[in-house]
């Protein structure tokens, strides 16, 4: 009982955020109107409760997606925006945008995960082929294929006049989030349970190939439902809500750093971060230009980039001891 | 003499072409005219002249002027298939992607850059005269009324001085019965894009500049709000602010949609957005969707057209 205590008040924190995010907003909602008034009662489930449950479930996506790369990777670093995975999700997006732009939201989201799918598996061919895996240099090549992707995209937006509906699904972030349109990141929900299942087989996969085959792992399937996994997280989530930057990537590395490897007793602990620090970034975002907003993936964007270069240096110096 | 020597320093072709013409073309002399830049002296009806600004392609087409480049992709879908076709105008390229060798092939005796192309005008001054006559927030006398001196610039430098002031006319007419119709309601300005409809103010901010409407994300005079412009703006934000009015620029519409497919269009968010149901405008369905194309013409007819389209709507009502 007492080593769950912590978790206890973990979720207990969690909790208490959840309701502040389903207390602010432009819209006049307090517990006691909420009670009283149909009218705020009505927003209040069209509104808040969506966009708060998006923020819970896309967090979750992306820092499962990030656990999942790390341990098939074997490196801390990687995660859906350092390895491109996400600016292949955007470019099929865009390249559906272009091609059958009345498409169901349902059709994109098989687009964009079908591209990180594939930009996956670029990315360990190119992995394939490096000689020198150091700990940064893997996320360096993966953020260096991520702009590639990314230029390329921007190129085909520019062509066809899409700039502005590019930048405005990436940066979409939470604000226009209401019933009828967070729904499909519930499939992410079911991404976390499945990992939470598989869990250890991912801990086995994450010691290497030649080690995990010989504990009677099916070492290319492991790592065929793990790229899925990440594939549809980071498709849904990018169509969903945009680019969520670092999340996957500082959170799990937090996590690891406090409580070791071993991912079915850390994942509680990475959910629960990661959907802290995405509501808190989102209620800044909220807050602070209303009744505008700053994306909360803009606020996301710079914690996590001081978390990664902090991360980044913090391994260089060891890696000099 | 000088004239001659000049010409033939330039080009051979064009002059053997139009020699019998020569009077009529470049010999007929300079006019000064204002510019963002201060008084340009450009010559007077240029023969070959190379549109780049999108607020001036109605308007040089009303005066029967065919440019010898402009940027295809920036031309609106609609009105604009001759140009588009037609191979005698080069494709300029886009303000991203300006197609300077294409431009300078073309041999111009004027460019009308400014606009989106205003960052490329030092490198368009190289190739020919080029001026920047494009409205801009800037103009002393408001975006509107720098439509009309572009519009009297653009007349007085192809000598249809008339045609120009019955377009000024046009837009002072349109205008009036708007302003006349507008009595201090409070407006939402959106952009529709990517499915989303965001604040709009630095975008069409201009058009009810000159109107009696209020602005609701203009409240209190702070001009903060047209900086965090795209950053985002939650159905519910409107729901609270309840406008009675809401103008809305689809761009989606403008430029996502190719040939045979519809992009999803700003109507269709606007009436399936749940968190809108018990808002004046949509109880009262008062909501302008601007033409399609406002967002590629921007001009003094698209402005034109838009201030018809307030007068209209806001007389229904009385």
């Amino acid at each position: 009982m007492r080593r769950r205590l912590p978790l206890l008040l973990a979720t207990l924190g969690v909790l208490a955020l959840i309701t502040v995010s389903l207390f602010v907003g432009s819209y006049d909602i307090d517990l006691w109107s909420l009670f009283t008034d149909p009218e705020a009662r009505r927003m209040f489930f069209i509104s808040r409760v969506p966009r708060t449950l998006a923020l819970v479930l896309a967090a979750a996506a992306m820092a499962v997606s990030g656990v999942i790369m790390q341990m098939l990777v074997q490196n801390r670093f990687v995660e859906p925006t350092t390895t491109g995975t996400s600016e292949w999700a955007a470019l099929g997006v865009l390249l559906l945008t272009l091609f059958a732009p009345a498409a169901s939201p349902l059709v994109k989201m098989g687009a964009a995960s079908a591209f990180a799918f594939a930009g996956a598996m670029v990315f360990l061919f190119v992995l394939g082929r490096i000689a020198l895996k150091s700990q940064v240099i893997v996320p360096i090549v993966g953020i260096m294929l991520g702009a590639l992707i990314s230029s390329l995209t921007l190129y085909i937006a520019s062509t066809y006049q899409l700039l502005q509906t590019l930048a405005t699904w990436r940066s979409g972030g939470f604000s226009s989030v209401v019933r009828g349109t967070y729904e499909p990141l519930w499939v992410v929900g079911v991404i976390v349970i499945g990992l939470y299942l598989a869990a250890d087989r991912f801990t086995i996969a994450g010691l290497g190939r030649d080690t995990a085959t010989s504990l009677g792992l099916p070492y290319r399937r492991i790592m065929f439902i793990g790229l899925t996994m990440v594939a549809l997280a980071t498709g849904v989530t990018t169509v969903v809500v945009g680019f969520l930057p670092f999340l996957g990537l500082i959170i799990p590395n937090l996590v690891s750093m406090a409580r070791g490897d071993d991912i079915r007793a850390n994942l509680p602990w990475v959910v629960l971060s990661s959907v802290a620090l995405m509501i808190a970034c989102d209620l800044v975002g909220r807050t602070l230009v209303a009744p505008l907003e700053i994306p909360a993936t803009v606020v996301l964007g710079a914690v996590g980039a001081v978390v990664f270069v902090a991360m980044i240096l913090r391994q260089r110096k060891k890696a000099h001891v | 003499m000088t004239s001659t020597v000049l010409c033939a320093g330039v080009v051979l072709s064009a002059c053997g072409k139009s020699d019998s013409g020569s009077d009529s073309g470049k010999s007929q002399g300079n006019v000064t005219v204002t510019t963002a830049k201060g008084e340009v002296e450009v010559p007077l009806k240029p023969a070959k002249v190379v549109a780049l600004d999108n607020t001036s392609f109605l308007t040089l087409k009303a005066f029967g002027i065919k440019p010898v480049a402009a940027p295809k992709g920036l031309l609106p879908n609609e009105g604009f298939e001759d140009w588009q076709k037609d191979s005698s105008i080069k494709d300029a390229g886009i303000h991203h992607e300006p197609k300077f060798e294409a431009i300078n092939a073309t041999e111009p005796d004027l460019i009308i850059g400014g606009y989106r192309f205003t960052e490329h005008h030092d490198k368009l001054s190289k190739i020919a005269k080029t001026i920047d006559i494009a409205p801009s927030d800037e103009s002393k006398e408001g975006y509107v009324n720098a439509l009309k001196a572009q519009t009297e610039t653009l007349g007085k430098i192809f000598g249809k001085e008339d045609k120009a002031k019955e377009i000024v006319a046009a837009l002072d007419k349109a205008q009036q019965s708007a302003t006349a119709a507008t009595k201090g309601e409070k407006v939402f300005l959106g952009v529709a894009s990517a499915g989303k409809i965001d604040n709009g103010a630095s975008r069409i901010g201009r058009l009810t500049q000159p109107l009696n409407l209020k602005n609701v994300l203009d409240a209190g005079g702070k001009k903060s709000t047209s900086v965090h412009d795209n950053s985002g703006l939650a159905p519910e934000t409107i729901a609270k602010l309840n406008p009675d009015w809401v103008i809305l620029l689809d761009r989606d519409a403008a430029v996502g949609a190719e040939e045979g497919t519809v992009a999803v269009p700003a109507k269709k968010v606007v009436e399936g957005m749940e968190a809108w149901d018990k808002t004046t405008f949509r109880s009262k369905d008062q909501v302008i969707y601007l033409d399609n194309n406002f967002y590629l013409t921007e001009g003094i007819q698209a402005y034109t057209e838009a201030f018809d389209q307030v007068a209209t709507a806001f007389g229904k009502t009385g």
